[in-house]
């Protein structure tokens, strides 16, 4: 079967005046299979985002990608030129308040996007508009339609983003941290939402997140990122389960809900590193409780820890 | 939106109240005795008291304060020391060219202005923007009497593409003299079709126009450019472009009308500014309009006059910052709320 979306060894690099000055994304394959829910988990700076936007094709300047990007087994192009973005792939926001237009209706905003995508009559897209308003749960489709962003709740607003987003019925959908900005009873219903559309629409979904809680929630698969690099992948279960690299063990341990009272809090030392050019070794290591001599001198790429489930460690089973 | 225009109208009208109080008491402190104005330097005491008495001058500062309030509403703003002749009269047959001067260069600078924004932040640092910027600050910085001089030397000079004074040709006015619709001289001639006297008033307005349009279109352009680009960074710029809209219509609608609101405040300010420019680009030009008679009226001490035409200037300032309020309430729902 082919995956819906296939990231092969993807790079991206800043260069400035043709001088290379960072490597964020260092070679990243995923694949994405459709109704799949994979979960994209690291910090702030891991490269996540920017693979986000390479598979949007919205890389910011002076950002040189390498590697490939396949929708349905098609190359897409890298520079951004594709019509495919709103269209067979969405995406939708981590701040729901900041995303829309200030002075636009909702109902004006989704329009343009329709109007880009489609072939459609003025009556017949504002029909289609408020049947995706009924789709995400909104309440008076028609009043929606009619107000401004400042008008509505975060909640509100990110439904109606995701709306915005099954439009043009994508084949993929990106989260950007969906729900990062909402009151986590709100954030509860819209991952909810969000695998009930699935359910109903069949797209897949890359989910970008820094929070385990919603990975647990939600993904089917999960990629640990580090260092613009993949370091642990496999099902969801297993990864959590069992976490074989110590990056991934590491942010399970700082978990605030893993906390036994009294105790401090664990985290990880350090921080990730700035710069990402000549970077030799492991990536980790500096970082790494079991780091050894030899975890300087070889770069591990990934490899089987058990079915479907892999790490970047040379010491994956080590404790 | 009726209640929001209510209360700016209510603060609009306050403040001219509060500046008769201050026009007229600034007419009481400046040097200068009216009286001799009027009657001229070698009239004997008793002539000048007697003039006094007629002017008022002789009640208190109170009586005649009211007398001038109460005369602003009933049409009497006082007679010209100068011409002797009612100053609003002398006024309503030169407002109509100031204004359509003052419309041309606003409509120029607005026009030109936003787009020249708009294209320098496209591409911020790179050559056209530099140029847009070089213009701006050159149109900001050159005193409107000599740009008027400049264009007059190359345009009427140099090329003879376009007529050095005036509002009209002297043959028009005689061949074709334009009739009287709304007192507007411009406006006139094109309600009543008379092309040949309307071709020739666009040739007359262009020069004097856009010397005047230089300062505020150069405000405008880099405004514009300062606020496009801030909202070029906003999220929902971004989202605009991961959905797939296409550029010229992020830039031109979507961003542009989040831009617009802050340009419009500096396009209220401009206007005002601009007013008081018209008095010497008329002069340059020798345009019809109340310019010439200001400065006419400042250098004589014609003081009815300056009173009337400083009331006008601040009727004029709250004027165009009542419409840049309502458009911007018009552009930007959340004004509309404050």
């Amino acid at each position: 079967m082919t995956d819906l979306l296939h990231i092969d060894d993807l790079e991206v690099a800043f260069q400035e005046r043709g001088m290379l000055t960072n490597r964020p994304v260092r070679g990243i394959t995923l694949s994405v299979a459709p109704g799949e829910v994979v979960g994209i988990v690291g910090e702030t700076g891991c490269g996540k985002s920017l693979t986000a936007l390479a598979v949007l094709g919205l890389l910011p300047k002076g950002a040189v990608p390498s590697g490939r990007i396949l929708l349905d087994g098609v190359v897409q192009p890298l520079d951004g030129s594709g019509s495919a973005r709103g269209d067979v792939i969405s995406i939708v926001f981590q701040n729901p308040g900041t995303a829309f237009n200030p002075v636009f209706t909702l109902g004006r905003q989704m329009r343009d996007v329709v109007a880009r995508h489609r072939r459609m009559g003025r009556a017949a897209a504002t029909a289609h508009i408020l049947h995706y308003f009924e789709q995400v749960g909104l309440p008076e489709p028609e009043r929606i339609f009619r107000s401004y962003p400042h008008e509505l709740s975060g909640g509100m607003l990110q439904r109606a983003m995701i709306a915005m987003a099954l439009l043009c019925e994508p084949r993929l959908l990106i989260l950007d941290e969906p729900t990062t900005a909402l009151d986590v009873t709100i954030a509860k219903q819209i991952l909810e939402l969000i695998l009930s559309l699935r359910d109903r629409f069949g797209f897949g979904v890359l989910l970008i997140t820094h929070n385990l809680g919603v990975v647990r929630e939600v993904c089917d698969r999960i990629a640990v990122l580090y260092a613009g690099r993949v370091v642990e992948t496999g099902p969801a279960d297993a990864v959590l389960k069992a976490p074989a690299h110590p990056y991934t063990r590491g942010l399970l341990g700082a978990l605030p809900a893993r906390h036994v009272p009294g105790q401090p809090l664990d985290a990880i030392r350090g921080a990730v590193p700035g710069n990402l050019l000549g970077l030799t070794g492991c990536s980790f290591r500096e970082r790494c409780p079991l780091a050894i001599d030899r975890c300087g001198e070889i770069d591990p790429g990934l490899a089987p820890v058990a079915p479907l489930h892999e790490a970047a460690c040379i010491r994956a089973g080590a404790r | 939106m009726l209640r929001f225009l209510a209360s700016r109208l209510g603060t609009a009208v306050l403040v001219l109240f509060v500046l008769t109080l201050v026009v007229f008491v600034m007419s009481r402190v400046i040097p200068g005795d009216p009286a001799v104005v009027y009657a001229g330097p070698k009239a004997p005491p008793e002539e000048l008291a007697r003039i006094r008495e007629k002017l008022g001058f002789d009640q208190p500062l109170i009586v005649q304060y009211v007398n001038y309030l109460g005369g602003l509403f009933t049409g009497d703003w006082g007679n010209s020391l100068a011409t002797k002749r009612p100053v609003l009269d002398e006024l309503a047959i030169r407002l109509p060219a100031t204004l359509e001067l003052l419309f041309a260069a606003m409509l120029l600078a607005v026009v030109f202005g936003v787009v020249l924004g708009v294209v320098a932040a496209k591409r911020p640092g790179r050559a056209i923007d530099g140029v847009i910027r070089f213009l701006a600050i050159g149109g900001v910085s050159m005193p409107a009497f000599w740009l008027g001089l400049l264009l007059q030397v190359l345009f009427v000079g140099r090329l003879g593409w376009l007529p050095a004074t005036g509002q009209f040709s002297t043959e028009v006015e005689y061949v074709s003299p334009v009739a009287h619709v709304t007192g507007f001289p411009l406006l006139d001639s094109l309600l009543t079709g008379n092309w040949i006297a309307y071709s020739d008033g666009l040739a007359h307005l262009v020069l004097p126009a856009v010397t005047l349009a230089a300062y505020p279109l150069g405000l405008i352009a880099r405004m514009t450019r300062a606020s496009m680009l801030e909202v070029l960074g906003q999220d929902y710029v971004f989202t605009a472009s991961a959905f797939g809209l296409r550029d010229g219509l992020i830039r031109w609608k979507l961003a542009l009308k989040n831009a617009l609101p802050p340009t419009m405040t500096i396009v209220g300010l401009a206007a005002a500014y601009t007013l008081t420019g018209t008095f010497f680009v008329e002069v340059v030009f020798n345009w019809p309009g109340i310019g010439q008679f200001a400065v006419g009226a400042m250098l004589a001490v014609d003081y009815p006059a300056i009173m009337a035409i400083t009331l006008l200037g601040a009727a004029g300032y709250l004027i165009a910052n009542l419409v840049v309020d309502l458009i911007q309430a018009r552009l930007d729902p959340r004004v509309r709320l404050s």
